[in-house]
Parts: structure tokens; sequence; C-alpha cells
């Protein structure tokens, strides 16, 4: 082929990544339009759910809270006292000690008074082998249980174990080094208990507690991070759940609901087989089967996200974190769609097949690969003069500014309508990531995902997808870490 | 500058059609960045303004119209309410018109209502309609938005004020659940009697809904509780006759049980289960045979609601069955359930209790331990 060809090719390719950009941002335009939809609707419903109603009430249904412990001896008693305290009347904590190697385990019998406890325990769905179960005889502690199992390599693992203990038909599925909102149960099980559809899982949006201050396990002052990592994703979080999953959210068409935060209907999750232990990304697999299996029971179900932050998470502070993190992100969505690929286009599947597969192969799989090829055909067009200089700019500035324009946006809306960041100065800060995201965290971003990809292909092996605390900035001096 | 200014439509010019639409989009997108950023400011000190407008109306309702009021209540809590009138007229010179003011003012009212319901309650009612604030609210029940619906019911609902008939049952079947949920809620807790209200509806209710008219309900000072033979019956709409059997046990009210054990032949899988579960809770002991005999032909959900019922009731004439579920189910929750229900009685079949747990061995002597461990009842 000739150069001139080749030129053509690269030239007709550019035009595609721009049309794609276009696409991409005429569906942020439209799910800006819902997400202002959705957060109207919840706003103007919480005038009349009022929180008392479900403190009070002798109908309010049963939740299990489910964190899976590896390793977490830092925060865990902190965390598990957090979690003791929320506002809810029915309730337990079932924390999984899933064979960590540190003294979890032992910091938990300490602090809670824990006897271990003989336990009917059945494998509903599949796990490793549980050895022990430990309840408190103090009246105080009496919501918790804790089990102690083989290490299963896997939150995932770690979960189905508490599923299998926990007696509620409703579940929360979060971490330990999580902070959650006081309220977290009673907003996370509103969609359950209002919408006319059944409601198969609800998810709400989490935030970086980086530099968050936080006492006694409850958030306290909300910051925006500093470090570097973390703020670029606390922009990239606030855009995908204040747009993007509230957006999606209008027209029930939720991809995803969080690993860190999530409620789900217990029997759903059963008979769906429980979290994929060796998924890179369990809680969207999760989301897809008990998608797939509503769909194939015939019932009609819903997938519902709330508004107002309720979990905040620790962040990546380090290259290599924010590396793991990414990767293990990309091998969780091309494993999925290796493993559901029939669904993809599917009209047996609906909304499934025709939506959220569609969206996420399109705009979130292959957004990273004609990224890539697009900056390098954008350098050699460039390179051999095939494409003009001041048009070349022109189309950067198209893309930079609609980048920068639905994340101020987004951050902005989150602001107004649920002030979080109880300075100005905090969300100037964000606004201000916002402008450097597109040159310094989005490439970072594009090539961990295209690793990640590479891993999944050549099947590299799974291991715990754990961070390194560094553990919150604690009002009171005494459990200050850092 | 005037050698950039005089290039621009030189560069403009040079662009071809098509760069020169992204061109345009991209300004747009800037200039939208560039508004966002500037009311970043501008809503942060318009909402500072609107902050301090409504701490200042808030104090006045507070300082001139409230506390007046109260400091001419004497010991016994009598006041004059000719008296009183004088106090709020005040209140007419705000523009009522405006919807903000409005709010505030109705916001404090049912504060300081809330703060003294034994005394203000009439009061406040009275003052609400003195101020005309009722006919705005009502003027909201007819808008198309429903935000504003709801939000008349609400305050209606908090002031006390029941409104006509015509005006509100429509809005208990609105194509609205929100406006459906609201209007249903008003009438049930102003009626004078609530449960009568049930039988205007005639769409489903939510699981919120049942709560909060369960809530309602509960909290009525008059309640016709006979009037619930009309609703526990298999014609009613089966959320209500559910809600109606909640409410049964909540007064444990006994006289229903014929009404109830009726409805065991219902073809509703949830009514069916509410209604096993009042059984239980009734401890109508004269079901017992009914439910040992549905027992076999049933989903698993209604089986374990059966098995806790049986529980329930205490009686200890079914350990001999509930035994042999435990013993010969192959379903752990079957199992689970039956052991539940055994130790549940425990008071009138403690040796029962030891006999069986000296013959258990394996999977069922460990569900054993676990129902009749102290720290485990409720796993």
């Amino acid at each position: 082929m000739t150069l001139q060809t080749w030129g053509h090719i690269f030239q007709s390719y550019q035009w595609f990544v721009f049309y794609y950009c276009c696409l991409i941002y005429s569906i942020y335009g439209m799910l800006a339009i819902l997400s202002y939809v959705s957060i109207s609707v919840n706003k103007s419903k919480n005038r009349i759910r009022e929180n008392f109603l479900l403190m009070q009430s002798p109908l309010t249904p049963g939740i299990s809270i489910i964190a899976g412990a590896y390793n977490e001896e830092i925060t865990i008693i902190d965390n598990v006292r957090s979690l003791l305290n929320m506002n809810y009347p029915r309730y337990e904590v079932v924390i999984v000690n899933d064979g960590s190697t540190d003294r979890t385990l032992e910091k938990l019998i300490e602090a809670f008074q824990l006897e271990e406890i003989q336990f009917a325990y059945h494998y509903f769905i599949g796990c490793k082998p549980v050895n022990r179960f430990f309840k408190s005889p103090n009246g105080a502690y009496s919501k918790l249980l804790v089990i102690d199992k083989v290490n299963g390599g896997s939150k995932a693992d770690a979960i189905n174990a508490g599923v299998n203990a926990a007696v509620y038909d409703y579940f929360l599925n979060t971490d330990v080094d999580c902070i959650l909102s006081k309220d977290t149960l009673l907003k996370l099980i509103q969609p359950f208990l209002d919408d006319s559809k059944k409601v198969i899982a609800t998810g709400a949006p989490l935030k970086m507690a980086n530099n968050c201050v936080v006492e006694s396990g409850e958030m306290v002052q909300v910051r925006a991070p500093d470090s570097f990592f973390a703020i670029f994703q606390e922009v990239e979080y606030i855009r995908a759940f204040s747009l993007g999953k509230m957006g999606w959210n209008t027209i029930n068409a939720i991809q995803n609901v969080s690993g860190g935060l999530g409620m789900f209907d217990r029997q759903v999750v059963i008979d769906t087989g429980g979290y994929q232990p060796d998924s890179f990304g369990e809680d969207m697999d999760m989301i897809v089967r008990m998608c797939m299996y509503m769909q194939s029971i015939g019932e009609e179900y819903a997938v519902r996200y709330v508004p107002q932050t309720l979990c905040w998470t620790e962040g990546p502070d380090s290259f290599k974190v924010f590396k793991n993190q990414r990767v293990r992100w990309a091998r969780g969505l091309y494993q999925i769609f290796s493993l559901y690929h029939y669904v993809l286009f599917n009209p047996k599947y609906k909304r499934l097949g025709l939506i959220i597969f569609p969206h996420n192969f399109i705009f979130e799989l292959l957004a990273p690969v004609i990224e890539v090829l697009g900056i390098i055909c954008y350098i050699l067009l460039i390179a051999t003069g095939l494409i003009g200089w001041k048009n070349a700019i022109v189309l950067l500035v198209f893309v930079y500014t609609y980048s920068v324009f639905f994340s101020i946006l987004a951050i902005l809306w989150d602001q107004l309508v649920f002030r979080h960041y109880k300075r100005w100065l905090e969300v100037l800060k964000l606004c201000i990531a916002a402008f450097f995201e597109p040159f310094l965290y989005h490439p970072l971003v594009l090539l961990f995902s295209m690793w990640g990809y590479l891993h999944q292909f050549i099947k590299k092996e799974k291991k715990w997808g754990k961070m390194d605390r560094l553990g919150f900035k604690q009002k009171t001096e005494t459990y200050a870490i850092r | 500058m005037n050698s950039v200014l005089c290039s621009v439509p030189g560069l403009w010019h040079s662009f071809n059609p098509f760069i020169r639409v992204f061109v345009l989009i991209s300004l747009a997108a800037a200039i939208g960045i560039m508004v966002m950023m500037i009311n970043l400011y501008v809503l942060k000190s318009l909402r500072n303004i609107r902050h301090r407008r409504r701490v200042l109306l808030s104090s006045f309702m507070r300082d001139k119209v409230f506390s007046k009021i109260a400091s001419r209540v004497d010991a016994e809590g009598n006041f004059h309410p000719a008296l009183l009138s004088m106090d709020y007229r005040g209140l007419k010179k705000f523009n009522l018109k405006d919807r903000k003011t409005r709010n505030v003012i109705v916001n404090e009212m049912i504060a300081f209502k809330d703060s003294f319901p034994e005394l203000f309650t009439d009061m406040i009612r009275d003052m609400y309609v003195a101020l005309d604030l009722h006919l705005y609210a009502v003027a909201d029940l007819h808008r198309k938005k429903w935000q504003l619906q709801v939000e008349a019911l609400l305050e209606l609902q908090h002031i006390g004020l029941l409104l006509d008939e015509k005006e509100i049952f429509p809005l208990l079947n609105h194509t609205n659940k929100y406006v459906r949920e609201m209007a249903r809620c008003y009438i049930v807790k102003l009626s004078d009697n609530p449960i009568s209200c049930l039988s205007y509806i005639t769409e489903p209710l939510s699981k919120w809904e049942e709560i909060e008219l369960f809530r309602l309900i509960s909290l009525h000072e008059h309640v016709d509780l006979h009037l619930m033979h009309d609703y526990i019956n298999k014609h009613t709409e089966p959320t209500i006759a559910k809600l109606s059997l909640k409410l049964a046990v909540y007064y444990r009210f006994k006289e229903v049980f014929t009404d109830i054990l009726d409805l065991i032949h219902t073809d509703n899988a949830e009514l069916l289960s509410e209604t096993i579960h009042a059984i239980g809770k009734l401890q109508i002991d004269t079901a017992e045979p009914m439910l040992v005999g549905l027992y076999p032909a049933q989903s698993k959900d209604i089986k374990l609601q059966i098995l806790d019922a049986l529980g329930s009731m205490d009686s200890g004439r079914q350990l001999s069955f509930l035994a042999e579920v435990f013993l010969s189910s192959s379903d752990f929750e079957e199992k689970k359930h039956a052991s539940q229900a055994i130790v549940k009685q425990k008071q009138t079949a403690a040796l029962f209790i030891n006999g069986l747990l000296r013959e258990l061995t394996g999977e069922n002597l460990q569900i054993f331990r676990h129902t009749l461990h102290p720290l485990t009842t409720n796993s």
C-alpha cells in the first residue's frame, strides 16, 4: 500500500474517532438530562419519605450487613464499631474473616468479647470451608456474627460465605475498610419498598475517604483528596455516579452495583449461584447474572441507585496500587464479555442485551482500544502532514472542552444538590483537577486498561484485590495513622 | 492585541465548514464551563441571601408571633383565642403569594404546633385558615406538577386540616404513585375513622405505603376494629387485606379469626403467607390441623411460614408433626424452621426436646443445638 492509501486509512479512522467522541458526548448529554430527572424525583420523594418511619415500624424488613476481611487489623475494630452503630432497627453484621494471616480475628475476639458457638451452616452457594463462628454474649454486640473461613483468594468467596449465614431477606455487601453513612440502610432499602417492579439490587455513590476526617469509624468531615490519584478518581467517581449511574437509573439500565456498597435480594443472589470467586469484576458479574436470571423466570425487575453518597472508601495513593486496581477492573470487564458474549445485541435479554451490554461494549470495553489507536493515528497524521495543525488543534480542543465540561457539570450538580463538601474551596479544587484530568490521569487509565486486557488475554493468575491501607485522618489523635 | 483580533476572521475562514462546526461546539462548551464556574459563586451567594431571609422571617415568627401566643397561656394551659387573633394578622403584611415566604411561615407554624401538640393544634389550624393559606394548598392540589400536589397534601396533613371529600377522593387512586400515597396517608390520618377509608383504595399498596398506613392507623385514637371484617376476605384488594391482617395482629383482634380462616384458601401466595403468619401470631390454635393438612402441597415459602406459625402457637400439640418434618425433610431451611418451632415450645415440651436431643446426630444435632443456643435465637 502506498503512503497515500495509509494516509486515507488514518484519516478515515481519525474521523471515526471524532464521531465516536461525539456519540459519547451525546450520550453524556442525554445522561445529564436523565440524571436531572432522577435526582429531582428522588429529592421530591425524600420530602415525604421520613427516616423515622422505618426506625419505628415493626414492619421494617431486616438486613444483613456482610463484609469480608482479609488482613485488616489496622482498621477492623473501628470499622466494625461503625457498622454496629447504623441507624436501622433490624439488622445484623456478618464479618467474614477470610483466613487473615495477621491479627484480624484475634483483635475482633478481644474487642467484642466473642465466643465460639455451634452454628448450623449450609452451603447454599459455594465457598471455601468455614471453620468457626463467633458471637458475643455482651448485649451491646448482639448484632455481630464473625465467621472464620479458609482463605478463598477473593472477596467474592468471603461474601458467599456471609450470604450463606445471613438471616434476613436483604443483605448489604460492603468492605470493612469503607466508611458508611449512618443512614445507609435506611436509604438503600427504600427502593425495595417503593418500586412497582421487583428490585433485585440497589447502590449509592462512593467517594474517596483519603482526606476526610473520620472519628470512631464515622465520617465527620468530607474533604476532597489531596493526593494525585485519589483526587482524579474522585472526579471520575462523581462523573460516573452523578451523571452516569443516576441517568441510567431513570431508564432502569444500571450496569453495575459497586462492590464497595450494594444491597441485594438474598434469595435472588442464592438462586443465581452467588458471587463468582474467579471473576475480576465480581460485582458486575453478579448484576449481569441476576438480570439474566430474572429474565429467565420472566419477572419484571429493577436495579436502582439512590443519589446520596453513602460510602467513602480509601482511594489509591500510589502508582502501584492504582495500576493494580485499573488492571483488575479492565480484566473484569474483558472477562464479562468473554463469558456472556451471547447477551450482546440479543433481543432475548431485552434491556440487558440491547442497551446495557452494547453500551458497555462500545463505550467501556472498546473505548481504550479506539482511543489509543486514535492517538497513534493523530500523531502519525500530524507527522506526515496529512492533517493541518489548525484542524488538529480544533479537534483536540473539542474533545478536551467537552471532557472538562461534563466533569465540571457533574461536580457542580453533585455539590448543589447534596452539599457534601462544606467548603466551596474543595469544590474548586475538584474543578481544577477536572481541567488536568484529560492530560495527566486519563492516559494512565487507558494504558492500564490495555494492560489489563492483555493480562486477561494471556490468562495471568489472579490474586486478592488487596490495597495497602494507610487508615483515615482521625479527629482524635489517639488513632491518627498519618 | 489588535493584530490578534484582526487575525480571527482570517483564521475562521481558513477552516473548512466541518471544522467550523467543531469550533462552535467547543466554544459553546468553553462558555458552558465559564458559566458554571461563575455560577459556583453566584449560586453560593444567592443561597446565602435566601438563607438570611429565611432566618429573618423565622425569627420574626418566633419572637413576634409565637412567643406572644405562648405568653398568653396561663398556668392551667388556658388561653383566649379572641386575643390571639391580633398577633397573626400582622403576618398578612408578608407577601404570602410568594411560595418561599409561605413555606417558611407554614413550617414555623407546624414546628410550633408540634412543640405543643396538646395546646395549639386547633389554634394553629385556625390561624392557617384565617391567613387563607389553605387556598394556596388547595390550588396546588389542582396543578399538574405532582411535586406540588404532594407538598400541598403534606402541608395540609401536618396542619391537620381535613378538606372536603370531593377534593381528596379523586387523588386516592391518582395515576402518580406519590400523589396517591400522600392522599391515602392524608385521609387515613385526618379521618375520624381511618379503617373505613381503606374501602376507597382500589390500586395496590406499595410496601412503603403499607408501612406508612400501618403507622398512621396504629397511632390513631379512634380505630373501629370491627370494620376489619370487611377487608379480611378474598374479594378485597390483596394488599389491603394484608394490611388488615397486620393490624389485626397488632391489636390482637381475635374476633376476625373466622375471616382469617376463610382466607386460607386464597390463590394469592403473599396473602396466604400473611394469613398463616397472622394465624400463628394470634395463636388461633383451632387452625392447627388445617395448617398441617395444607403443608405437603405448599411451596417452600409457605411451608416455612406454616412451621413458624405452629411454633408461635406454642400449643405443644403438633410436636410430632414438627419432629417428623425436622427428621425427614431433606431441605436445610425446612429442618431449621421445624427445629425453631420445636424449640419455641420448650416451656411445654422440655421432655420432648431433651429426648430428641439425645437421639440426634450429625447435621440434625448441629441444627438443633444451633436453635437451642441463646446467642443464635434469631439466626
